[in-house]
């Protein structure tokens, strides 16, 4: 049987190599190689799925040892491989760089000639061509009976080619092109997303604010500033919501489960600097990012990505204690950001000689583990009235002052604020994944759904011949064509590659008892 | 609440039609002893009409389901695996429109069965929606992703019913004896689905304690008698028997239950082969298959492929990047299922070019439609159950 890939075209891949430059061509030109590809990507993808990569695993352990101790032994070789990083290896990315090669080297060789020759083709095609189709059949026939096959291919939408007694019919051939669009569609989207390597094509920050806070954003080059206006933390709630009550058996298993992570922010814009120094800032926008709902700006995207889960306080305030007489002095506030040095409460002074945003005791010492204002302790020195002064430390469930003192430092409120952690990305890529996606997407659909079918017919000699050629499904041609050719009374055609049972299995077929 | 306790009836309902219609095909095709006069494309006409009420009884489920909890019931593996069986019921119907062939009704259908009773042993407990899942995405994606799935699982079908034809039972051949393997795997499910019943129903689980590896304590419940424990486990209710003690990396939860399963598939096969069909399952099998010339089970697998891959395509891959860059912000992370999915449409792609380019029709080609439903079938178990990574839901 004839090999009706490309229509018997010339393809530059087939033809002896002459240069180093015909080599590489025929080497990416071939089917075999892709396909090679194909499973060795198949086969090295799998491999990345056995453990966890790099990139997924707790960061409190180093990585040889987390994969040592979480998966034993196997995991310690998995390492040892560079398994844990697969997928940004150089062989990795060497196979998709050379798929890529191959799907533009491939369309170029095949596409072009196949082109050219569904283009110009004849209708009348030699006895051999015709012998050479998958179906195929001969007998007797007349040229009424042709003009009236040509009638009913028409009506099945076939579009109908005549040269004399010879004829063509022809349909769905632009799903021959599919293959082809969807190669060049993957090839974009490859190209766009091996652009996304140069940084200049994407900026990606995480942005920690504090509630009521307002940050340049890195992303924008300081152009823009953002405020957190509100951090929201729903809970599913079945007891109070009964919405949510359906869910209570749940609940009470998995314990609290999130309903909502959501930052409530207003954007601005710089305008300016002021004479201090600090920007000028004019608002644009006011609107929410909230998890499957990032807040848009220009080109900017702002994700809600975390929160922290320990919300940071703002300020304390406190209450002062005469134990000696009763009386009370105060309250007073101690911003935690700017705190003061003293406070004057009605002639007693309160000086703040430290401050331990994130209170520890290390070595025998107070000291803070972290700027960050997650559990503030205060070294107040009282000086009363007279004169004389005294030491508390105070923090939370923390006070250690002595027992003689005449003052207490008591605790008067809090206030509090969550940081939530907004990922601002934007991606010049984007629109050429898209295009690329699309491309791909349409070039599937049609080289799967329309498949290219062609009805060749001649006279030769005294008889007729009857041919037929589909790309995919040779039995839906059959059932779509058989029945007009019995209608005309036209040869029928036989599929000449069908495949047949082993012999020795017909024994146990049961066909012949119905 | 009512509205869930009428969706579970209706799965049912779905369930038993699909069964019967299971019954009919196979009527149809081999027509029973004693009637051999029996109208066999009526019955086939019957049994089609049953897939498609049950595959509207099914819909009721789902979308009774939906009323019930609020969101697009495809957000566990209770119901995501019901759905994926639902869509491979549409597939079928699909397929069998084009086709109009009972023999893949016979084939088709019970896979369809295994699995949604498969489904049915996970919790149906109505679990509220964690906000990285509460999307129109949601939606858009698993269904458009399932459905392409059950349509290229037709191909498995009808890769089985050419290999079963074409496989000579009489000698010693790979192909024979992969073929006995599937059907010992399938087996191996309906073992999981009868074992796990069985045990569910006498209560013969148990709770251990043991230390992790991060050095806290865990506990495992049990829902099968307990085989093995991580070392330096301490019964707290049940019994332990014979339990063997693995290094702490292995989850012997899971392993417990895979061995179990083993057992149960090893149980049913036996008694299969050597007791009530006292031949190979293949070759029990084998007449059943041949009703179907090859030409047309080799273009059903192509057909239901060329079908199926797009919808998978638009669905599993690139709707999915859409949700994974509005939800995680980047719309390919490496994540196993995401791996999978790619791995699933690559396998096919390879079927695809190896058929057109390099003439792999017939056996080589079945063995792929094999090879893609066991990738679809792993992605959906496996990564979900052992590779835990963002979208596990278990
Ligand atoms: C992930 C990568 C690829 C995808 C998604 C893809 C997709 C496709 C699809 C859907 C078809 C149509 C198949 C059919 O009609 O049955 C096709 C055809 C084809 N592909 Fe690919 N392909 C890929 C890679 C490759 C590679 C690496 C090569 C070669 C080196 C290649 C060469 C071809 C050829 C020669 C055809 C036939 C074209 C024709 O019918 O005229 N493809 N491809």
């Amino acid at each position: 049987m004839l090999d009706m890939k490309y229509e018997g075209a010339d393809l530059r891949s087939k033809r002896r190599p002459k240069s180093v430059i015909d080599r590489v061509w025929n080497f990416f030109a071939s089917v075999k190689v892709g396909l090679w590809l194909i499973a060795l990507i198949i086969v090295g993808s799998a491999i990345g799925t056995i453990f966890p990569q790099e990139m997924y695993i707790p960061q409190q352990l180093p990585p040889e040892q987390y994969y040592l101790e979480e998966y034993g032994t196997p995991g310690s070789i998995y390492y040892a491989l560079g398994f844990h990083n697969l997928y940004t290896s150089w062989w990795y990315i060497g196979l998709i760089v050379m798929l890529t090669l191959s799907l533009i080297v491939v369309s170029i060789d095949r596409g072009v000639p196949l082109y050219k020759a569904l283009k110009n083709q004849p209708v009348r095609r030699t006895e051999r061509f015709m012998k050479g189709q998958r179906l195929f059949g001969q007998g007797e026939g007349t040229e009424a009976q042709i003009d009236e096959m040509e009638a009913s291919l028409k009506k099945k939408r076939y579009n109908v080619k005549r040269d004399g007694d010879a004829l063509l019919a022809e349909k769905h051939r632009f799903g021959r092109w599919g293959p082809y669009v969807n190669h060049v569609g993957l090839v974009i989207f490859f190209l766009g997303a091996m652009l996304r390597v140069f940084p200049a094509f994407h900026t990606d920050t995480l942005e920690w604010v504090r509630e009521g806070d307002t940050v340049s954003l890195e992303a924008t080059d300081g152009e823009y500033y953002l405020r957190n206006d509100q951090f929201i933390l729903e809970m599913y709630d079945p007891e109070n919501n009964e919405e949510d009550a359906k869910f209570a058996a749940a609940i009470e298993k998995a314990g609290a489960v999130p309903k909502n992570y959501e930052t409530e922010l207003t954007l601005f814009k710089k305008t300016g600097t002021n004479e201090d120094g600090s920007p000028q800032l004019e608002q644009v926008d006011v609107g929410s990012t909230k998890v499957n709902h990032p807040f848009k700006f220009e080109k900017y995207e702002v994700y809600q990505e975390q929160y922290s889960s320990r919300p940071e306080f703002l300020s304390m305030s406190f209450m002062l204690a005469d134990k000696q007489t009763g009386d009370e002095y105060g309250p007073f506030k101690v911003d935690l950001e700017n705190p003061e040095k003293s406070y004057d409460l009605n002639g007693v002074t309160v000086t703040l000689k430290d401050l331990y945003p994130d209170f520890e005791v290390k070595d025998g010492q107070p000291n803070t583990k972290s700027p960050r204002a997650l559990n503030p302790a205060f070294f107040f020195n009282v000086e009363s009235p007279e004169g004389e002064t005294e030491s508390n430390l105070i923090g939370i469930r923390l006070n250690v002052a002595d027992e003689e003192n005449r003052y207490e430092v008591q605790f008067a409120g809090t206030e509090m604020a969550s940081t939530s952690g907004l990922r601002v990305k934007s991606d010049s890529t984007y629109p050429i994944l898209i295009v690329g996606a699309t491309i791909f997407m349409i070039g599937i659909v049609m080289g799967m759904y329309w498949p290219h079918r062609r009805v060749w017919i001649r006279r030769h000699e005294d008889e007729v011949l009857v041919a037929g050629f589909t790309n995919k499904n040779p039995s839906s041609l059959r059932r779509e064509v058989s029945p007009l050719l019995e209608q005309t009374g036209l040869p029928m055609w036989e599929d000449q590659a069908r495949f047949t049972s082993k012999p020795e299995n017909e024994s146990t077929d049961e066909r012949g008892e119905s | 609440m009512e509205w869930i306790e009428w969706s579970s009836r209706m799965l049912f309902i779905a369930f038993f039609l699909y069964a019967i219609s299971t019954v009919l095909f196979t009527i149809a095709v081999s027509g029973m002893r004693k009637d051999r006069n029996v109208n066999r494309v009526a019955y086939g006409k019957y049994a089609f009409i049953l897939a498609i009420i049950g595959f509207v009884a099914q819909m009721t489920y789902f979308f009774m389901r939906w009323a019930g909890v609020g969101y697009a019931p495809v957000s566990n593996l209770y119901e995501y695996t019901t759905f994926f069986g639902m869509m491979m019921v549409l597939g079928f119907l699909v397929v069998y429109g084009i086709y109009k062939n009972d023999v893949l009704g016979l084939f088709a259908m019970p896979v369809a069965l295994l699995v949604i009773a498969f489904a049915s042993m996970f919790s149906s407990e109505v679990a509220p929606l964690i906000p990285a899942l509460n999307s129109v995405w949601l939606k858009i994606h698993v269904t458009t992703a399932a459905l392409g799935q059950g349509i290229l699982a037709i191909s498995f079908a009808s890769g089985l019913i050419f290999l079963l034809n074409e496989t000579s039972m009489k000698e010693q051949s790979k192909s024979r004896t992969w073929l006995e393997v599937t059907m010992f795997v399938l087996m191996c499910t309906l073992g999981f689905i009868i074992v796990s019943m069985l045990f569910k129903g006498i209560g013969a689980g148990g709770v251990v304690e043991f230390t992790n590896d991060r050095g806290q304590a865990e506990t495992y419940e049990y829902f099968m008698p307990i085989l093995f424990v991580p070392e330096g486990a301490q019964l707290l209710s049940g019994a332990s028997g014979l339990s063997l003690e693995l290094p702490n990396w292995i989850n012997t939860l899971k392993l417990n239950t895979l061995i179990w399963s083993v057992i149960g598939g090893i149980v049913i096969y036996v008694l299969l082969r050597f007791v009530i069909l006292r031949k190979r399952v293949a070759e029990a099998l084998q007449p059943l298959a041949k009703k179907v010339d090859l030409d047309l089970a080799d273009e059903i697998s192509y057909r239901s492929i060329a079908i199926g891959l797009p919808v998978f395509i638009l669905g599993g891959l690139i709707f999915a990047m859409i949700w994974a860059q509005i939800a995680w912000n980047r719309f390919w992370g490496w994540d196993p299922k995401e791996v999978w999915a790619l791995i699933t449409m690559l396998t096919y792609i390879y079927y695809l070019h190896m058929r057109i380019q390099r003439g792999w029709t017939g056996t080589k080609a079945a063995w792929l439609c094999v090879g893609g439903f066991g990738i679809i079938m792993f992605n959906l178990v496996f990564v979900n159950l052992v590779i835990a990574g963002l979208h596990s839901y278990a």
